[in-house]
């Protein structure tokens, strides 16, 4: 029996507890598998890791072979973390009486959870897409007023999935396969550009970013947590995994870890400013990929499994303060370490650990992605990197809690966090410390660490290497004491600040509007022909791309069509139960 | 913008583990605060100088090993900092410009 559990994907586990949470009226009981499906499957990978699973979960649909389950260390590391993840949100949302919210995190858990430890490209998409369809449900926690952002959310994941499912047929059909495996991808092999495009999406690519800014800061204040952990980690992963090495992300990286440092400081909703930030780290982590040297693989693992904590613990402690203020604009904080103190533990401890201060969590593995850029000698790249540190630590470590809880006293005297939450943060924040303690605590992290060998070889805790970044952070701290003394600092305002996004929600749905109005008096106009023109096109797109159309004539589509039908219709039956 | 001012400290809504660092909201400290980043600047520029990197980027020739990740600290911080009023005055618009209420505002 447990022989036959090994050869599961373990995602699967977490589904399957979501889909039990939609159906348990019983808040104790929906809780209580919240907490315990994360711990249940990350048992199962430590038990399947340890009696060496590797490729498992094989089948033959419609003459497809499916790896649906690979279990190596590039996949382990991810798999912890997610697993880790789900313990700290299932804490973090204990108070929360959310049937659908508890349902819909669980199962965005497992498709993250499932998409990493996928052995091909069908079952990645098939995962991909179930976190797009179950997360959007977290959007829509945050209320009305987050309505459009889901939709425009959802689409933009769509829309990365079919991208990634177009490059991914376009594979299978130069290499015979769906099976995926280092660096065999690229962006030599045909797809390959499609796929970059479809996980650029998800990885919070420049241009492709708004959808992280947009959704994240108008989800439920436990939904935020959630979003934050999964998708973009994902795409890292695949990045990670299909393209490592490709040069051109390193350029990709810096550019991500530059332009969010520019919003992040005009942003007001503190919440908007962390989603900035989320861009700004992932852009460490896509650089890291692009250089693709052994050490930037380990820095790019171990960013990820600090990242997922760090960020997790200020997102958790920007909601505390939503939870409780009822507002997460930095112009209606401040001073709120008088009855929040430890919230404002957790907050600097976050800031601490993504601004890389000695002994917090990222000063380890920031360090090892910047090395391995020096290494290679990209020497703008590295430069930028610093740039950005520097940005890092004015938005993320200087910003968020210093107008959140410190700043001006705006009179406003909130209880402190609920005890889970406290729990869920204290917990995150213990992570941040001991993953970088200096004796014993980076070592465990290097245990995870893909290639072990490599990463023993570098040591974080030398004398250069702390007085050097110490100096940076000081410097940053040193302006911003010195531009705030002289009122250079801005003032926060409330706005809506402008981003790419601008171009689709503005000049583009004028230009909709507009060819529906042209369209209306052309058919007006033009009557019959119009009509008949119109209809011919419309049955010559479905000669091309019906179920028996030209394009489904080859079984990879057609297959994905049925497996894709049927991840909606399961999206459908969990709307249905749960509603 | 909204106004604020310092409201006059009422214990009785302190949290008991905070009325220990009220001192942290005294103006005495938040305006000296500046001198603390000066004296940590100080200090890791004097023990850098001390202990040269095996492996010194192109720019830091000289002593500049000993400041350089000073000098990019402070510029890069300044730059950003700098930029957000040009930008914020090109970028910003009314809070409900796009039709959509982002108050931010939950259920508390």
């Amino acid at each position: 029996m447990s022989d036959l559990l090994m050869q599961i994907n373990p995602g699967l586990f977490i589904i399957a507890a979501g889909m039990l949470c939609a159906l348990v009226p019983l808040h104790a009981v929906r809780k209580a598998v919240m907490i315990v499906a994360p711990i249940v499957a990350a048992y199962f990978l430590f038990q399947g890791y340890s009696s060496g699973t590797g490729l498992a979960g094989e089948l033959t649909i419609a003459g497809i072979d499916l790896t649906t389950y690979r279990l190596d260390r590039l996949s382990l590391i991810w798999g912890y973390v997610f697993c880790f993840a789900g313990l700290l949100n299932g804490i973090f949302a204990f108070h929360e009486k959310a049937h659908i919210s508890d349902a819909s995190a669980l199962i965005y858990t497992g498709a993250g959870l499932g998409a990493v430890m996928a052995g091909d490209l069908l079952t990645l998409f098939l995962f991909w897409e179930l976190t797009a369809v179950s997360s959007v449900f977290l959007v829509w926690a945050g209320g009305p007023r987050a309505y459009g952002a889901g939709l425009r959310y959802l689409g933009m994941h769509v829309l990365s999935g079919v991208l990634l499912l177009a490059g991914a047929i376009m594979y299978q059909r130069y290499s015979g396969t769906f099976f995926f495996d280092g660096n065999e991808i690229g962006l030599g092999v045909p797809g390959g550009w499609l796929m970059l495009l479809g996980i650029g999406i998800k990885a919070g690519f420049p241009l492709l970013h708004t959808w992280i800014q947009d959704a994240y800061p108008k989800a439920s204040v436990t939904g935020t947590v959630v979003l934050a952990t999964f998708s973009t980690k994902m795409a890292i992963y695949a990045l990670a995994r299909g393209f490592a090495g490709e040069e051109i992300l390193i350029y990709i990286g810096a550019i991500m870890t530059l332009f969010p440092v520019f919003f992040a400081v005009i942003e007001n909703d503190l919440r908007k400013v962390l989603a900035y930030s989320l861009n700004n780290q992932l852009g460490f982590m896509v650089c890291g990929i692009g250089v693709g040297t052994a050490m930037a693989m380990n820095g790019v693992a171990g960013q990820v499994v600090l990242h997922v904590i760090f960020k997790a613990l200020l997102f958790m402690s920007m909601g505390a303060v939503l939870h409780r203020v009822g507002t997460a604009k930095a112009s209606e904080l401040g001073g709120l370490f008088r009855t929040m103190p430890w919230t404002t533990v957790a907050c600097l401890i976050g800031a601490a650990s993504i601004a890389a201060f000695p002994l917090f969590a990222a000063f380890v593995t920031k360090a090892m992605i910047i090395a391995a850029v020096f290494e290679e000698h990209h020497y703008i790249v590295y430069l930028c990197l610093l740039f950005a540190s520097a940005g890092v630590m004015e938005h993320s470590g200087i910003k968020v809690p210093y107008f959140a809880f410190f700043s001006h006293d705006s009179g406003k005297r909130p209880k402190e966090a609920p005890w889970n939450m406290l729990l869920a943060m204290g917990l995150a924040s213990l992570f941040c410390i001991v993953l970088a303690w200096p004796w014993g605590g980076y070592q465990m992290l290097y245990n995870l660490m893909p290639d072990v060998a490599a990463a023993g070889e570098y040591v974080p805790y030398t004398v250069n290497h702390v007085i050097t970044q110490l100096q940076l952070l000081f410097a940053a701290m040193f302006a911003f004491a010195l531009l705030k003394r002289l009122k250079v600092y801005p003032p926060e305002r409330r706005a809506q600040i402008l981003d790419f996004d601008w171009f689709w929600r503005r000049p583009a749905v004028s230009v909709l509007k507009w060819l529906d109005v042209m369209g209306a008096r052309v058919e007006a106009y033009g009557g019959h022909a119009v009509k008949r023109g119109v209809s011919g096109v419309q049955r010559k797109l479905f000669e091309i791309f019906s179920p028996a159309g030209a394009m489904s004539a080859e079984a990879p589509s057609g297959i994905a069509s049925v497996l894709t039908a049927a991840i909606l219709a399961a999206a459908l039956a969990l709307v249905y139960f749960v509603g | 913008m909204s106004e604020h001012h310092d409201a006059p400290v009422d214990n009785d809504d302190i949290h008991p583990v905070s009325k220990k660092f009220l001192w942290l909201a005294n103006p005495k400290v938040k305006n000296n605060f500046i001198w603390f980043t000066v004296a940590g600047l100080i200090l890791t520029v004097l023990i850098g100088y001390f202990f040269p990197t095996k492996h010194p980027a192109p720019w830091e020739f000289g002593v500049l090993y000993a400041i350089s990740f000073g000098v990019i600290g402070f510029v890069a911080y300044s730059i950003v900092v700098f930029s957000a009023w040009p930008l914020f005055k090109w970028l910003s618009r009314p809070e409900d410009y796009y039709g959509e209420s982002d108050d931010g505002d939950q259920d508390v």
